[in-house]
């Protein structure tokens, strides 16, 4: 670790509702404004899905395994989706338009393929899965970052774009393998998830998590073996990073998600879970299967009356508890 | 935006490993000094973080929920700078009241986490305004508030003069939620004794097949009693999209051992983190149900204990006309609100205790030992059991023939009957939707059996219905004005069909033959038995009216039969039209007069319902906007002007109405308490004051909180504990009080006439009508969505670019390329009662003989206006409509017919 301390995030994907409120919570603390209107810093995408933006997977950034930053594209503005808005005055308070409809025929938007998945009926199969900046050990933006303009805060580990010294080249908007770096054409400089810093210095978690209704998200310092991401990520190794190939080391690790068995041509049903264990390995690596079955065993402790403190800091009986911010 | 790229930087370089890039330092430009590594070292020019510092800055911070019909409750802070709303934020602050049990933090959502930003969108109403143009047209003219009143109160004052009492419909709809708004209203509609319809049927949300079991749909768990559960199973519920802030508890329950199953013909946002997803058919549910009580009886997984004591199960019933045996068959003058148990010990027939005609309010057995089983003559009259018709009714659906009806693999079916069997505590939690299937009843109703078969109920589980009716009497009284007066209250359901006449374009709709195929009856035989429910006085109907002040309701989104029945609607009301509304929704664009209400963050106000304990305060962050005033103050201002203008045209009587008088003279003086609850504020301190069950806080600590707990008054059924979740009928499993109904017990026989005509005496199953009813072939599913609260937040733009932009339906791509549509494209949906035009979304985990279309987009968000409503068929469900019979009759939010949504077939075509 490069820095003095490391904030991280584990999200229980288990838990995730795919309602978007911590969407909605981090558009309006920092994007519904100053031509951030595009982005989603915080998004909710349905898997196996395209992502957003659209096929971001595909669109490399990142580093090969000697280590070297390999090739990205830079997503475009309908890869992203066009911020319609909507003619309420003409069509409701004046009767100068037939209806209420968007500015601009609706092509793609951030969460276009929402509950798609894969498979067929009846054994389809999906799942939420929330993204923001990793804010990584190894950050692809920093390193492509021309300006030298992109830091991680030796404190926290939060990774910032210097927004005086950025002059908008964007290559860490093409060098983020998760295109979590964005362009703002307004202001000619590169914006992303700031892990809610003005929050995490008044002692308060970054919206999208204070706000997570799920109660999926849990925040603390990877070094506090007292705390939660410990826990997860250390001890139990149940929470893993998005796409560990890419090699930048996120701090913002999933518990993947268990799913209900297949179903049998009649009807009955199999030992097969819906998500296939490779889909979950493509996206969050090879320890997949021990944390499910990790989790499982756990969970049956419980079931039979007995103890587990993975389930019990997976249930998160007391909010507050779930971060710890010193 | 983003049209550029730039590749030629990444390009060019073989970047080596991670961090600093010597050669780029040459790019540093200006004032900034070459930087060395931003990894490992300290970023010397850190000041500009001040930049988004600064915008994490407010002027102050107010309390509020959301007072919308989505029964979630939520309480925020609401951030304040230079006088408009920036951002709203759960409080987060409830305490956790039991250490075993997680909080209730943070509760929330989507809608209520953008609200800040829909109250200023250019659909909020603003200004008092009238219509200049046609009805609809969109043509209008700002007016002041003494002004439009005023014009208002003369109308109203000359239907009274040339129709007298009983012509003004002053329905508020579900929007108003929170005490006061919702007392404003209704207080109003007492005083004038304005037609109220029921919003819990009139938009199909009642179960009513629980109140026929327990006599109470509204008595159910708090969210945070979910948790201890090990056994769940949802059906017709997908509380991932549509009980988004109490979801966690099941997530949470399935970590602490839960098993947590999903009934839902579509693979659903809830099915997804569930143990097993059982693909129903849609609408079988009562079958499925039906099937299980057949394995636990089969398989004997019954508890005898729990039976006698709890349910009508043992009581006798005659073999020669199958009703009930009662006390008035064998002594003369004897009640027919009494009967009988088959006493094991005693070997002779005892009355029961704890029925409606009983003295005794207990239905603890006390040395009976009532027969479940067996024939038995009492005074010459052969009588068997409740529990043998139950068990003759149950052997018809063995799972194994149900499979075809359901979907559902037996097996499948006999290992749930037997996990709900053996299971600790058991919770079968039903969604809204069920009220909207014409079977819904049966399906409320054979869940209910097999929970009561298999010993659940109060602590050891039941039935989630979606809903708690805490006590708040202070509440009721504001609102129906020291229960002296009252509003003409009416069946949503029914009152809504009857007004719209939608029984002419049933008729048109239906096929007769195939309809009574599927539903058991037909529509001519469905007129007859509403006619009798009305003119046998079971359910009230006020009949046409002339005018209507419309309180946050959108009727002309809502209803089924849409257009044609706006058409009706506007035709009735021709003398007045005001709508009461903080938005312009679909309904508000046909009034006549337009009053532009407080939104959540801009009034002063209570809520208590929810799925909790806590009353959330509104303590009026900011004032309202424009001229909008709280809908407490605009109902004071018209009563006052109503109270002038009576005056001054010389009326100084009140119109005799019933056994009350409609004293418009002084409604001015009675609506405000002569003249102490003049403001939102007023009314809000008044109910704190007043509330027993908020405990003597004041109204400037509680709003310093943000919510009130509520403490042990709270409960109607039984105290609120103050830490443990409230478990339903916890009074009657434990304490032995009877249930609110006719036998005191849960109720599985029912010998009214109108359930002996339709072979329902006990619980059974049917169909919905659906597609099998008419002559189109596919299925039409709408249930709730994630994305709204009935239309309220459904035009937002923040919500609708995390959807396709405009209405969209669901469909399986296999039916798809049946039908030559892609995703995104435009389709047409039709049927014979209308069309509508919509995107089409694709969605594998629907069956692909089924449309699926999410209800709540206003009407004027549909291409040409034709919405989603115009191909919903609907009918009324006859056993609905019973009355006069123990605990069934007309009961406002409790018993009463609802409005059907699931029973129209449609097609779908490219557009």
């Amino acid at each position: 670790m490069a820095v003095k301390r490391q904030l991280s995030m584990v999200l229980d994907l288990n838990k995730c509702i795919g309602c978007h409120t911590c969407t909605s919570a981090c558009k309006l603390q920092w994007t519904n404004r100053n031509g951030r209107e595009y982005m989603y810093w915080n998004n909710v995408e349905t898997m196996p899905g395209t992502g957003y933006p659209k096929n971001y997977a595909e669109m490399g950034g990142g580093f090969d395994a000697d280590g070297a930053l390999r090739l990205g594209t830079e997503p475009s503005a309908e890869d992203y989706g066009v911020p319609w808005d909507y003619n309420y005055e003409e069509a409701l308070m004046t009767g100068t338009d037939p209806w209420l409809r968007p500015n601009v025929k609706p092509t793609w938007g951030a969460n276009w393929d929402e509950d798609e998945g894969e498979g067929e009926y009846p054994n389809t199969y999906y799942f939420y899965l929330p993204r923001l900046c990793n804010h990584c050990d190894n950050p692809a933006c920093l390193a492509a970052c021309s300006r030298n303009a992109i830091y991680k805060r030796q404190e926290d580990g939060i990774v910032l774009i210097d927004q005086e010294r950025c002059r908008g080249y964007r290559y860490c908007v093409s060098a983020c393998p998760y295109k979590k770096v964005y362009f703002n054409e307004e202001i000619s400089k590169s914006e992303k998830c700031i892990f809610c810093y003005p929050r995490i210095e008044k002692g308060l978690p970054t919206a999208c998590a204070k706000q997570c209704v799920g109660r999926i998200r849990w925040i603390g310092y990877r070094d506090d073996e007292e705390g939660p991401i410990y826990t997860l990520v250390d001890k139990y190794k149940v929470a893993l990073p998005l796409h560990p190939e890419m090699g930048t080391k996120p701090n913002v690790f999933y518990v993947p998600p268990l799913s209900p068995p297949k179903l049998d041509e009649n009807g009955g049903t199999t030992t097969e879970s819906r998500v296939p264990l490779e889909y979950l390995e493509s996206l969050f690596g090879d320890g997949v299967s021990a944390a499910l079955d990790t989790i499982t065993a756990e969970r049956a402790k419980k079931a039979e009356g007995g103890e587990s403190e993975l389930m019990d800091t997976l249930i998160g009986y007391r909010h507050a508890e779930m971060f710890k911010l010193s | 935006m983003l049209r550029m790229k730039r590749r030629e930087f990444l390009q060019t370089s073989s970047l080596a490993g991670a961090g600093v890039l010597a050669a780029n330092q040459a790019w540093s430009l200006n004032r900034l000094e070459p930087i060395e590594d931003t990894l490992a070292d300290e970023y010397p020019y850190r000041d500009w973080e001040d930049l988004y510092r600064r915008e994490f800055t407010w002027d102050k911070i107010g309390k509020a929920a959301h007072c919308i019909n989505c029964v979630g409750n939520c309480a925020f802070d609401v951030y304040v700078k230079d006088g408009i709303v920036i951002r709203e934020e759960q409080l987060a602050k409830y305490p956790q009241i039991n250490p075993n049990v997680p909080d209730a933090n943070p509760r929330g959502c989507q809608k209520g986490s953008i609200h800040s930003a829909a109250m200023y969108e250019g659909d909020r109403l603003r200004y008092p305004m009238k219509r200049v143009g046609e009805r609809g047209e969109g043509k209008w003219q700002r007016m002041e508030w003494d002004e439009i009143t005023e014009e208002i109160a003369d109308k109203i004052i000359d239907i009274f003069e040339n129709h007298g009492p009983g012509q003004l419909m002053t329905h508020t709809g579900s929007g108003n939620l929170s005490m006061v708004r919702f007392a404003a209203p209704y207080r109003f509609a007492s005083l004038v004794g304005g037609v109220q319809l029921d919003i819990f049927t009139d938009v199909g949300d009642l179960n009513t097949g629980a109140h026929l079991a327990y006599g109470n749909p509204l008595e159910s768990f708090t969210s945070d009693a979910w948790f201890d559960a090990d056994y769940i199973l949802m059906s017709l519920f997908n509380p991932n999209a549509t009980r988004i802030p109490d979801a966690h508890y099941l997530w949470e329950a399935k970590y602490n051992g839960a098993r947590v199953v999903s009934v839902a013909p579509d693979y659903n946002p809830s099915s997804i983190h569930a143990d097993l997803w059982m693909p129903i058919k849609q609408g079988a549910d009562p079958f499925l149900a039906m099937s299980m009580v057949n394995v636990i009886l089969e398989e004997g997984l019954y508890k005898a204990d729990f039976v006698k004591e709890q349910t009508d199960l043992p009581v006798l019933v005659r073999t020669d006309n199958g009703k009930l045996l009662r006390e008035a068959d064998l002594v003369d003058g004897g009640s027919n609100q009494n009967f009988y148990h088959w006493d094991l010990n005693s070997n002779a027939a005892v009355m029961l205790k704890g029925s409606m005609g009983s003295e005794e309010k207990t239905i603890a057995l006390e040395g009976i030992d009532p027969a479940l089983e067996g024939t038995f003559t009492v005074e010459g009259i052969e009588v068997t059991t409740v529990f043998e018709n139950v068990r003759a009714e149950a052997a018809k659906y063995t799972p194994e023939a149900m499979v075809e009806t359901t979907g559902i693999a037996a097996e499948t079916v006999r290992g749930e009957a037997r996990a709900i069997a053996a299971a600790k505590k058991a919770i079968l939690m039903l969604g809204f939707n069920v009220g909207r299937y014409s079977n819904g009843i049966f399906t409320g109703w054979s869940q209910a059996l097999v929970l009561a078969l298999t010993g659940h109920g109060g602590k050891t589980g039941g039935m989630d219905t979606s809903w708690i009716d805490w006590k708040h009497v202070p509440w009721l009284s504001l609102a129906l004005y020291g229960f002296e007066k009252f509003p003409r209250l009416e069946p949503g359901g029914l009152g809504e069909f009857q007004r719209g006449h939608m029984i002419e374009h049933a008729r048109e709709y239906f096929d007769a033959e195939k309809l009574k195929k599927r539903v058991g009856f037909n529509v001519d035989e469905m007129e007859e038995m509403i006619n009798e429910s009305i003119s046998e006085g079971w359910m009230p109907y006020s009949g046409d009216v002339k005018g209507l002040i419309s309180i946050a309701d959108n009727k002309f989104r809502r209803n089924k039969f849409a257009d044609k029945y706006r058409d009706r609607i506007l035709h009735e009301v021709e003398e007045l039209f005001v709508d009461i509304n903080v938005r312009m929704d679909s309904t508000a664009q046909w009034a006549d007069y337009l009053l532009p209400a407080a939104s959540h963050y801009e009034a002063w106000d209570l809520r208590s319902v929810g799925f909790h304990r806590f009353i959330n305060v509104f303590s009026r962050p900011v004032d309202p906007i424009g001229e909008a005033k709280p809908d407490w103050e605009i109902m004071a201002l018209l009563s006052q002007k109503i109270q002038e203008r009576a005056i001054a045209r010389g009326i100084t009587e009140g119109y005799q109405d019933g056994d009350v008088t409609r004293d418009l003279h002084t409604i001015y003086d009675d609506y405000t308490m002569n003249q102490t609850l003049l403001t939102d504020y007023d009314a809000t301190k008044w109910l704190v004051d007043n509330s027993p069950e908020m405990g003597g806080i004041s109204l400037e600590e509680a709003a310093e909180q943000g919510f009130i707990v509520m403490n042990a008054e709270g409960g109607n059924n039984q105290p609120i504990p103050p830490d443990e979740p409230y478990n339903p009928f916890v009074a009657q499993t434990v304490d032995k009080k009877p249930y609110e109904t006719l036998t005191g017990r849960v109720t599985f026989y029912c010998d009214h006439p109108t359930f002996e005509k339709m072979g329902a005496t006990v619980p059974t199953a049917r169909h919905h009508a659906g597609a099998e009813a008419s002559n189109f072939p596919l299925s039409f599913y709408s249930p709730h969505t994630r994305w709204g609260i009935h239309s309220n937040w459904r035009s937002n733009k923040f919500m609708m670019r995390l959807q396709r932009g405009e209405p969209n339906i669901y469909i399986n791509p296999k039916l798809a390329a049946e039908k030559g549509i892609t995703d995104g494209s435009n389709v047409r949906i039709f049927n014979s009662a209308g069309e509508f035009f919509a995107q089409a979304k694709f969605y594998p985990s629907l069956p692909d003989k089924t449309i699926m279309m999410e209800h709540g987009w206003e009407p004027h968000q549909y291409q040409q206006m034709k919405p989603m409503n115009n191909t919903m068929a609907t009918l009324i469900q006859p056993l609905e409509l019973a009355g006069g019979w123990g605990h069934l009759g007309f009961k406002l939010f409790k018993w009463n017919a609802n409005q059907l949504a699931h029973e129209s077939g449609i097609d779908v075509e490219p557009a």
